[in-house]
């Protein structure tokens, strides 16, 4: 016993503990994702001049193209940014843009779905991203990249993601990938279904109630969603009760609009939709636009 | 509680440390299974605790009454001993079978043309009942073939029905080798133990690194099979085995390491079984501690039985045994398929006398399989790859569903992550299978020299560490 617990265990015990804990180390000074990186950048060098700050997630980020806006602004939303971090980054930046007018924010389930926020779940290479760049205060610093296994340590070790391309005024494209019904309803199962109204409800309100306070206009923008979508997962797990549920605590408030995409006609799937959630260029162009009539509209122009 | 989770690791470094403190005191060393062996199973189910202490009792007093019936009269003895079977089997049979049984007695009189309203129960199926009772079973059978006599120590008894490493997923203990083990000092020296660890990583590497990523694959073509052709059906069939392969091997090494760490010798479950020439062989070599276990107590007695029928009476002998090996996995025609399937396979073999015959691998040069070798081992992977299809379909109806859509064109390839590692990993399972099988002086984690192997080891963890899957996955074999 003794030789085997000084030959075998505890030398690799060791080596195990201390190799695993000096790549994490390793893997925290290098670059992650430059995207985030590019972002904070084009913040800090133009929150003079920005009229219009675009938040929420992946489905915001690939169906608002600010330059089509009449509003010079800057789309900051990201894949699975959550609510809280939203709030952060308005907090953050709202004193630094004195020509700020319009918010625009991801109004969507799964901006209040967990999945966002889970320690070691999809969300939090985000999260620690937001950490680093933007310096969130609130994450603290969970070793995620060798339990993150090699997706989070190839984005550490390479700070590119091949699949993103951002625009100058910060509209990211993905290159197309089409989702079989198989992926897709894997991907609903694992992050739709039961999936709870989390705390992040808190800081959609505390979003509103910054808006409020500056008067800023917000527009709760819910992206379009494919027609199969909005059967397999809107009706199916209820999400339209549970979204208007949380839409009613805000109508009426002065400076909230709303524009709801689910189910708009002139998107038409095969033409607009990259997959079931998120638009190609062709429906950001015509999302975007749209909403651009409606702020002429509000702004009485 | 998985053997792949921090939670096992928790609770086996808990385990190891009190279990070891009181070596050569063996009687405290069995409390102390015992104990860890029903929080194990506690753990898992709760509820299904009574269950398997109840047969324990039960199954110990059967014990001694048999074997006070083998030393008065042989007769009474056989006739209690076939009653205590049965008696140990009735668990397994209501909560595995009574629904199966129901629904397929309605079934058969709706075609008749009845009117059936029968309504099945809602059973929870206790875990591993399939594998306690097997070695339940075979405790009362072997006293009363004089091999072993009956336990008196309740402790030890318990303790090898509950074995933790083994409860969940086998392999199926003998009871006449393994309650010999539990009377005696554990063995705890360095290349025993260093063997533990050996099978433990090598269980835990095929597990995480081959079965669950391949499993990604597999399960997003089975489950939706309908949206696939050829290519994807055909690529997902033929990893399917490999899957199993790695997931059950995986589990059983890691229960056999876990069982060596804790000074005790677990039964080996597979040898390498895509390296045999013909379904009879690859029986020898997969799942080794069940195929052994019906073969004592269903094909010999059924072979004695047809003897006098010849070549048919060991045909009906064989295809029987397959077949209740096939429904030994599950209540499902799926199941039963495969076993037959598997028996028809037998038949060439036993008409030309090779059933049991070894089929020898030519090694030529010394490292190389001869082609002749490859193309029966090609062979009998493809048959073996096209009998699973079936096992892993829900339902008859699935199965022949998914062989027609193969039909519908060469569709496209499943679009899921992970394909590299699996593979990478798969290259370093079948290096390691083909040196073992070759008796090669070198392979992977085979040498005893503390260095050499420590390297190894630490290469494997930090390689599963940072290559394993997104989650914790259950063991194929856990839901039989």
């Amino acid at each position: 016993m003794k030789d085997f617990l000084v030959k075998v265990v505890v030398p690799v015990m060791a080596v195990v503990i201390i190799g695993l804990v000096c790549m994490e180390y390793i893997l925290e000074t290098c670059p992650k994702d430059n995207y985030y990186k590019r972002r904070v950048e084009y913040l800090a060098d133009h929150s003079d001049s920005l009229q219009l700050l675009v938040l929420g997630q992946s489905s915001t980020m690939m169906s608002v193209i600010p330059h089509l806006i009449d509003k010079k602004g800057f789309n900051a939303s990201e894949s699975s940014q959550p609510a809280r971090m939203d709030y952060c980054l308005l907090k953050r930046f709202v004193d630094k843009m004195p020509n700020l007018e319009w918010v625009i924010f991801n109004f969507n389930t799964s901006t209040f779905h967990s999945r966002q926020i889970v320690p070691g779940g999809e969300g939090e290479i985000n999260l620690y991203n937001y950490a680093i760049h933007y310096g969130a205060d609130y994450y603290d610093g969970y070793n995620y990249y060798i339990l993150g296994g090699i997706p989070a340590i190839k984005t550490a070790l390479s700070g590119d993601n091949d699949e993103k391309h951002m625009e100058d005024d910060g509209f990211i494209t993905y290159q197309p990938h089409k989702w079989t019904d198989a992926e897709r309803e894997n991907v609903h199962q694992k992050w739709f279904s039961n999936s709870p109204i989390n705390d992040e409800e808190r800081f959609v309100d505390s979003i509103v109630n910054l808006c409020q306070s500056r008067n800023l206009k917000l527009i709760l923008l819910t992206p379009p969603v494919t027609k199969d979508s909005y059967i397999d997962v809107w009706l199916k797990y209820s999400r339209v009760e549970e979204l208007d549920k949380i839409a009613g605590k805000y109508k009426g408030l002065k400076n909230v609009y709303f524009i709801n995409f689910v189910q708009s006609e002139f998107i038409v799937d095969s033409l607009d939709m990259r997959d079931w959630a998120h638009c190609n260029p062709i429906g950001a162009r015509k999302v975007s636009l749209a909403i651009n009539d409606s702020i002429r509209k509000w702004e009485g122009r | 509680m998985e053997f792949n989770s921090i939670n096992f690791f928790l609770f086996f470094v808990a385990f190891f440390v009190i279990y070891h403190i009181f070596y050569k005191r063996c009687k405290i060393q069995n409390w102390i299974l015992l104990i860890f062996s029903y929080l194990f199973y506690g753990i898992a189910d709760l509820k299904m605790i009574p269950v398997i202490a109840v047969m324990t009792i039960m199954t110990y007093f059967l014990g001694l009454k048999i074997e006070d019936f083998v030393q008065k009269d042989n007769k009474k003895a056989n006739r209690f001993a076939m009653f205590s079977a049965v008696l140990c089997l009735l668990p397994l049979l209501y909560f595995k079978y009574f629904n199966f049984f129901i629904d397929s007695f309605a079934q058969l009189f709706s075609a008749l043309g009845f009117n059936t309203e029968i309504s099945t129960f809602q059973i929870l199926m206790p875990l591993g009942i399939s594998f306690f009772t097997f070695r339940l079973v075979s405790y009362v059978l072997e006293i009363n073939r004089r091999k072993m006599s009956a336990e008196r120590d309740f402790v030890a008894f318990a303790a090898y029905v509950a074995f933790f490493p083994c409860i969940m997923a086998g392999p199926i203990d003998r009871p006449n080798k393994f309650l010999p083990q539990l009377k005696t000092v554990r063995k705890t020296d360095y290349s025993f133990l260093t063997e533990g660890v050996k099978m433990f990583v090598w269980g835990w590497f095929t597990k995480v690194c081959i079965a669950d990523r391949m499993g990604e694959y597999v399960d997003a073509v089975f489950n939706n099979y309908q949206d696939y052709g050829a290519l994807s059906i055909g690529i997902a069939t033929l990893l399917y085995p490999l899957q199993m392969y790695a997931d059950f091997s995986g589990y059983s090494n890691m229960a056999i390491g876990i069982g060596r760490l804790a000074g005790l010798e677990v039964a080996e479950n597979f040898r390498r079984p895509f390296f045999a020439q013909n379904v009879a062989e690859y029986w020898r070599r997969w799942h080794i501690s069940l195929t052994g276990w019906l073969t004592d107590y269903v094909f010999m007695p059924l072979n004695i039985k047809f003897r006098d029928l010849g070549n048919l009476g060991l045909i009906l002998a064989v295809v029987i045994n397959l077949v209740t090996v096939g429904f030994w996995h599950g209540a499902n025609w799926t199941f039963g398929f495969f076993g037959l399937f598997h028996g028809l396979l037998f038949i060439p073999l036993i008409l030309s006398g090779k059933m049991n015959k070894k089929a020898k691998i030519t090694w030529l040069g010394g490292w190389l399989i001869s082609p002749t070798n490859l193309l029966k081992m090609g062979l009998t992977y493809l048959l073996v790859a096209t009998a699973l299809l079936f096992f892993r379909s829900e339902s008859m109806s699935a199965a022949f569903s998914t062989i027609a859509q193969c039909f519908t064109g060469l569709g496209s390839m499943c679009n899921v992550g992970g394909k590299k590692i699996f593979l990478f990993s798969l290259m370093i399972l079948l290096a390691k299978d083909y040196l073992d099988e070759g008796k090669f002086k070198f392979s992977i984690l085979k040498t005893e020299k503390p260095l050499w192997l420590d390297l190894q080891l630490i290469a494997l963890i930090i390689f599963i560490v940072i290559f394993r899957g997104d989650a914790v996955k259950e063991f194929i074999y856990m839901q039989f």
